[in-house]
């Protein structure tokens, strides 16, 4: 086969050693954290169709890398888990009544542009609450993803928060086109007066609206702060409810131990426009991309059955790992305790000794014995081996090997 | 944590924008001196970098640097992922589609020969006009003279380039200048060094347009 041919194609990567071993402990560190707080784990199915996922309010069909099904219809690599889970919490609500907390550890697909180094294959993990509309939920989810991701080894976090509902209102309040109102939001994302009013241009708005929405750029920073500040620029029930929903929200969120800066901003609008409340976003200064996206998205399930509160987050694990093994880079790869090696004779003897040590909890390899011996020693020293033991015999006690077999090398 | 880092395109642009951060109450004595490509400024705040111009949006983007100085063309050809803050209006020029005033558009797939390839298809998508895109990277007004492209779409400055090649401007696209950009992250987590930047840029921006 070329070697073109063998190679991975762009965007998907083979992962072993050490960074394997820094991703199973991001996934481990997270898992545990999930289970600590009773989410349980679930697996969605790697393929689904497209509808289930074409729907403005999730993402852009041109990104989803799609297959074609024996049946002619139209498949998709699953390119978020918070839809399939959502499906999954509809079905069991038919059953089960109370709030469902649900995890999830999964790969997400995504078409990628590999020339800006994207990745095409993610490993995402995340929670999602049903059932329970309270602002404690919220708190729980954020704090939850917080701990999760200093368990993986992450500092200096910063979360960033707002609302929905907030920019909902805010777009009932100034009655804008459309058209004007996505470009608006996009200059509120960037917090930045002079883009607010590049975007609404001359279009027909009082300059009532235009003061509004320019004093909306400043809702950032800290929330006793923001929070007065946005007080005095309702203008209507959504907004009322948003800035009061925020205040609970952060108000839970006090009773946790987080070692996050949390700041809010009411500009702030995560991707997926499923959410209905309080989304929230997660950075680390070394990292150029959120690390943790989530909020509340209430109804999403309306489409699976009947419409229940929701509320989840996802972490990007494997920028988490790549984070990790850059900022550790002597965190050993994974390597065996010992190297049996034996001749036709000493086989039996030396494959019993191998099962006791094993029994024991060591990692060992058994290989015949070379011919060239120094070459197997340097083979295995290179592989990071520890010992290596030539023909042992098993112990009567089934202990150690300290003082029962001879050591070469 | 390290100085707010800025990437500016090496060139004659560059030393615009060290006028813009020196007027913003930054000093960068050690600017066009020797040939470090990281400058940094006296008071420790913050360090320039240059960085080829089409490299400046991943710089930006991918968090090497937290905000950079690159031209609206570089932008509307790669898209970035980057936020736009602010008109730093220098470096003026606009892009347009130029060619021999002999060339008739009518019916034909249109050939075009462009530095910014994307930026020339979305431009003839836009007209429904099917075209073919040929990439080039420099002397571009050569290829329609050589019959290699019909048109070409490139940033035109004063013109004499184009006039000196009996070239003419068919149509303009949009205006270009240079503008300040920032990531999501470096504008949230660093938000206070970014607006002091944004605001000392704003105000030494207005203060030469109300000269000019």
């Amino acid at each position: 086969m070329s070697t073109r041919r063998a190679m991975e194609p762009l965007g998907v990567d083979t992962v072993t050693g050490r960074d394997l071993a820094v991703l199973s402990h991001a996934k481990a560190a997270v898992r545990a954290v999930f289970r600590g707080y009773g989410y349980r784990p679930v697996h969605t199915p790697t393929v689904e169709y497209l509808e289930l996922f074409r729907d403005e309010d999730v993402s852009t069909s041109d990104d989803m890398v799609k297959l074609i099904g024996r049946d002619g219809r139209v498949l998709v690599l699953r390119p978020d888990a918070t839809v399939p889970v959502s499906r999954l919490a509809a079905r069991i609500n038919r059953d089960q009544a109370g709030p469902v907390k649900l995890s999830y550890v999964t790969n997400v697909y995504r078409w990628a542009d590999p020339a800006r180094g994207e990745q095409m294959e993610l490993l995402q993990a995340g929670v999602e609450v049903f059932n329970q509309p309270e602002p404690d939920a919220d708190a729980e989810v954020l704090a939850l993803g917080l701990e999760a991701l200093a368990a993986a080894g992450v500092t200096r976090m910063q979360v960033d928060m707002g609302h929905a509902g907030w920019l909902d209102g805010l777009r009932q309040a100034t009655s804008l086109e459309p058209e004007v109102w996505r470009a608006v939001l996009a200059a509120l994302e960037v917090r930045s007066p002079d883009l607010v009013a590049g975007a609404l241009g001359d279009a027909p708005v009082s300059t009532t609206v235009r003061a509004l929405l320019g004093d909306v750029t400043q809702l950032h920073g800290a929330p006793s702060t923001v929070l007065q500040s946005a007080v005095s620029l309702v203008r209507n029930e959504a907004m009322a409810d948003a800035v009061a929903n925020l205040a609970a929200v952060l108000e839970a969120l006090s009773a946790y131990d987080i070692s996050a800066d949390v700041r809010l901003d009411l500009g702030l609008a995560n991707p997926s426009r499923y959410y209905t409340g309080a989304v929230f976003q997660a950075y680390t200064p070394v990292c150029a991309e959120p690390l943790l996206q989530g909020g509340r998205y209430d109804g999403l399930t309306a489409r699976f059955g009947a419409p229940q509160a929701a509320c989840g987050l996802g972490i990007n694990l494997t920028r988490v790992a790549q984070l990790m093994a850059e900022a550790n880079p002597s965190v050993p790869g994974p390597s065996a305790d010992y190297l049996i090696t034996y001749t036709p004779s000493g086989r039996a003897a030396a494959l019993r000794r191998a099962g006791q040590l094993r029994a024991q909890g060591y990692v060992v390899e058994t290989e015949p014995q070379a011919v060239d011996g120094a070459a197997q020693l340097a083979a295995a020293r290179q592989r990071g081996t520890r010992q290596v033991l030539a023909n042992p015999t098993p112990s009567e006690d089934g202990g150690d090997d300290e003082t029962t077999a001879r050591r070469a090398g | 944590m390290r100085p707010l880092r800025v990437a500016l395109a090496k060139g004659r642009l560059a030393a615009e924008a060290v006028s813009l951060l020196t007027a913003s109450g930054f000093e960068l004595p050690g600017f066009g001196r020797g040939r470090s490509l990281v400058v940094p400024d006296s008071t420790g705040r913050l360090e320039v970098v240059l960085v080829k111009s089409d490299d400046i949006p991943v710089y930006v983007e991918k968090g090497a640097a937290d905000l950079g100085v690159v031209g609206k063309d570089v932008l509307v050809e790669q898209e970035p992922r980057v936020y736009e803050l602010l008109d730093l209006q220098f470096g003026r020029a606009q892009m347009c589609v130029a060619g021999t005033q002999a060339w008739d558009p009518s019916g034909r797939k249109v050939v075009v020969g462009s530095k910014y390839p994307r930026t020339a298809r979305r431009h003839f998508t836009s007209l429904g006009i099917p075209s073919e895109v040929v990439e080039l990277h420099g002397s571009v007004e050569l290829a329609p003279l050589l019959g290699l492209v019909d048109v070409i779409v490139d940033i035109v400055e004063t013109g004499a380039t184009l006039r000196d090649n009996n070239l003419a401007v068919l149509e303009t696209l949009f205006d270009v200048t240079a503008r300040l950009v920032t990531n999501q992250v470096s504008l949230r987590t660093r938000q206070a060094e970014v607006a002091e930047v944004l605001s000392g840029m704003r105000s030494a921006v207005a203060k030469k347009e109300s000269v000019s």
